[in-house]
């Protein structure tokens, strides 16, 4: 926690309180909400609510088909929901194509089933980069992939976010949802890494 | 298709740490981050104002920060991250007319004058228990 003790931080901090008491005066919101959501996004989503998607996805054709189909309704009847009303779109990995997302304007990202994005997704250098040249960060995340393979950057926006649906690895024909779930990361649901 | 129990059991079993969250420090540095995050989420999911309503600001804060500097190391990402969101946060509260500027920085004096108050009779017990 480098900003604990910096006395600049009583600025925001001051001005935070400030918003937050006016809010909580006008009936607007209610202090335990926000207890409730910091908790929600500090323990209970994350990545694994993508990896369970994911899983499913790699194990139900039925359901793989809906996910690319209808994104937000797929992954909304598995118990995850988005609070800001936007539509998830589900961008499949396959033999010829690679799929990457980034949100060039800020950061938005499929908080219900990634939690909130990393430091880096936020970084001016990535988002600025990877709509340029994709193939070249891709390498630095030490992705490279087959120079026939077309690469897709998918740029997020308030009313759209992506999720990559990464490829199957071989040799996992007799694991569990469960057990393909653990062996679904992050980065791969981005489309910096492969599986 | 499963019914949605048995996912949340597959999920409940996924409790090994993913891969690629490893390394990751914690979402917020600091706890005002955490707050101002919770607020706009908060208001947005109450329907207060759409998420369109406040992120165009954020956007635009982050592109006016980005064109006079570029942050390079992850700390500088992170904390201008949040300083863009606090300012997107107030001028959404100010255009919705949930409050005024002048709203915000009277109540910034009154917790000011408070804090100092609180400070002030901490001063004056510890005087006191050195005192006894």
């Amino acid at each position: 926690m480098p900003h604990d003790h910096d006395p600049l931080e009583e600025g925001p901090a001051l001005r935070v309180r400030a918003l937050e008491e006016l809010m909580v005066a006008k009936g607007l919101v209610k202090s335990e909400t926000l207890d409730s959501i910091v908790e929600y996004y500090e323990r209970e989503t994350g990545p694994r609510n993508g990896a369970a998607v994911v899983a499913r996805a790699w194990t139900d054709p039925d359901y793989k088909d809906w996910l690319l189909r209808d994104g937000s309704a797929a992954i909304n009847a598995m118990g995850f929901s988005g609070f800001q009303g936007e539509h998830i779109r589900v961008v499949e990995n396959t033999e010829t194509v690679h799929n990457v997302i980034v949100c060039t304007l800020c950061s938005c990202y499929p908080w219900p089933v990634l939690g909130l994005p990393p430091t880096w997704y936020k970084s001016p250098a990535y988002r600025s980069r990877v709509v340029r040249e994709p193939r070249a960060v891709l390498a630095e995340f030490g992705v490279s992939l087959p120079d026939e393979m077309q690469i897709k950057v998918w740029d997020s926006t308030a009313e759209i976010r992506y999720l990559v649906l990464p490829r199957r690895p071989e040799g996992t024909e007799g694991l569990s949802a469960a057990e393909l779930a653990d062996l679904v990361t992050r980065n791969g649901m981005i489309g910096t890494a492969l599986i | 298709m499963n019914p949605p129990d048995d996912h949340h059991a597959a999920i409940a079993q996924v409790t090994a740490s993913i891969p690629g969250m490893q390394g990751e420090g914690p979402l917020f540095q600091a706890p005002w981050q955490t707050r101002i995050f919770s607020l706009i989420v908060a208001m947005v999911q109450n329907r207060t104002f759409p998420w369109a309503a406040f992120q165009g600001r954020l956007a635009d804060m982050i592109t006016a920060m980005e064109q006079k500097e570029l942050a390079q190391s992850a700390d500088t990402v992170e904390s201008r991250y949040f300083d863009c969101w606090l300012e997107a946060a107030e001028d959404t509260l100010i255009d919705q007319g949930l409050l005024t500027e002048q709203d915000v920085n009277n109540k910034i004096k009154s917790l000011g004058r408070l804090i100092a108050q609180t400070r002030h009779e901490q001063t004056v017990r510890h005087k006191n228990l050195a005192a006894d």
